[in-house]
């Protein structure tokens, strides 16, 4: 069986590289396949790990106790009406309900890590050539993304600072990101080479 | 001249991607063995567990699918050697549905073969996956078996002997995330730490690592493994090569390739501009 699953996933690697030569029918096949099993996997995954555990067998084992684990069963039933015309407006309580409360959580959670704690790691002494570096980049960059006054003389040079700090931080993400590419071809490689032919040391 | 230079610029990629693939496969069929350094970051991540007193709990949390195990699974590989060789015990659990079948491939081929001794339930334990991400979180700050009622294995979770000692996040040493994505990393950063004071630690795809140096240098993450690279690093700490060494060599052989190509490209696009303009 474990045979027959490596020649598998190897059959459908190749079809997939073949879109490096052109978009053909074995791409889309593997494609296909690729999207209605990840599908299918999620929904069985969520049934079995989180509707059984956390809601159906404490209802149904503990009813007295957990009886408010109800409200949320509902509001996940509700989910279903987005599949009727008639009442689908039975939807925006669940959905109202999900982005209040996922706003609630992340803005404030956003406000202290990426605002207030950023804001304070950038408020740094300038003793040492890194700081320097690391403020004037961060007053740069600012300054370049300021549009209400004409990016000309002392705001023009800042801005223009800004903009090779910005140039910068694109080619290190560029970097990385082909450095991440090229680490999915490698490990393609070490499972067809390895796993399938058997021929890497 | 000026027709090859020409026809360099107008190549066709297809060229392009086969000698990447011949380039990638010959580095790993020699396996060519190439320096390589360990960066602060990824010792600071080290230093995290090392320094953890024996016995303590760890959470690791495998955020990640099967699309990033070049990068991220010979680095959970390697943490979680580590955190057994120190007798750690580890709280497993994952925020991405299909990383979960990555646990039970990684405790069967670190914990079971390398430390036969490790009891389940006692030394570590396999939550599973839950959906809520951030609601998750909160809650497992509250209670982990208000969050996962079971375990991977549908044994009650607080029956078990490690859970019984660990009732939430917050007795925790040391989170540390796999993370591919969001649900990840920064998830962790914005709650654990930030909300409760768990440090944060983990690896990330080569790509999303840029995004994380800011919370490294605020001192909000305790250490980063960044791609193939990161794990190599640790695998090297460790002293466990495994496939993200191997597979660095091939990564820098790419690398030159690479830039080698957007040297000719840009050499034969300036030279025969230059021709034009006259």
């Amino acid at each position: 069986m474990a045979l027959f699953g490596i020649w598998l996933a190897a059959l459908l690697t190749l079809c997939i590289y073949s879109f490096l030569y052109k978009d053909n029918p074995l791409y889309k096949f593997a494609e296909h396949v690729y999207v209605g099993i990840s599908a299918g996997y999620f929904v069985a995954a969520e049934f079995h790990n989180v509707v059984l555990p956390n809601l159906w067998i404490p209802l149904t084992t503990n009813f007295a106790h957990k009886y408010y684990l109800i409200i949320p069963g509902v509001m996940g039933l509700l989910v279903f009406f987005a599949f009727s015309r008639k009442y689908n407006w039975l939807l925006r309580f669940p959905i109202s309900m999900v982005v209040g409360m996922g706003a609630g959580l992340s803005v404030t959670a956003f406000l202290s890590t990426d605002v207030l704690a950023q804001t304070q790691a950038t408020l740094i002494p300038m003793n040492s050539l890194n700081n320097f570096l690391l403020v004037l980049g961060v007053l740069a960059t600012l300054v370049y993304f300021f549009f209400s006054a004409e990016h000309k003389g002392f705001v023009g040079a800042g801005a223009k600072l800004g903009v090779w700090y910005l140039m910068i931080a694109f080619g290190a993400a560029f970097g990385y990101t082909v450095m991440a590419r090229i680490s999915l071809l490698i490990g393609r490689m070490q499972f067809l080479l390895g796993d399938w032919l058997h021929i890497l040391k | 001249m000026r027709n090859f230079l020409e026809r360099l610029t107008r190549i066709d990629r297809r060229w392009i991607f086969l000698a990447l693939g011949l380039t990638v496969a010959l580095a790993l069929l020699i396996n060519v063995k190439l320096p390589m350094t360990v960066s602060g970051d990824v010792r600071q991540a080290y230093d995290l567990l090392e320094k953890l007193p024996e016995g303590s709990p760890v959470l690791f949390s495998w955020d990640y699918d099967p699309g990033s195990m070049p990068e991220l699974y010979p680095l959970s590989a390697a943490m979680l050697r580590h955190a057994m060789r120190r007798n750690l015990k580890v709280v497993m659990m994952g925020h991405w549905v299909t990383g979960i079948p990555l646990i039970e491939k990684q405790v069967s081929e670190v914990i079971r073969v390398e430390f036969p001794d490790k009891v389940y339930g006692r030394d570590y334990v396999n939550l599973g996956y839950k959906s809520g991400q951030a609601v998750l979180v909160v809650t497992m700050a509250k209670s982990i078996a208000d969050a996962f009622p079971q375990d991977y294995y549908k044994n009650k979770t607080d029956t078990l002997e490690l859970m019984r000692s660990v009732k939430s996040l917050k007795d925790m040493g040391a989170v540390v995330s796999f993370s591919a994505g969001d649900p990840g990393l920064i998830m962790w950063i914005q709650f654990a730490w930030q909300r409760f004071g768990v440090p944060v630690t983990g690896g990330c795809t080569a790509v999303s690592a840029p995004e994380f140096s800011a919370y490294l240098q605020s001192g909000q993450l305790m250490g980063l493994m960044g791609g193939m690279r990161g794990a190599a690093e640790y695998e090297a700490l460790v002293k466990h090569p495994g496939a993200a060494s191997t597979g660095m060599s091939a990564q820098s052989l790419a690398h030159f390739l690479i830039v080698g190509f957007i040297l000719i490209g840009n050499l034969a696009y300036f030279l025969t501009r230059k021709k034009e303009d006259k």
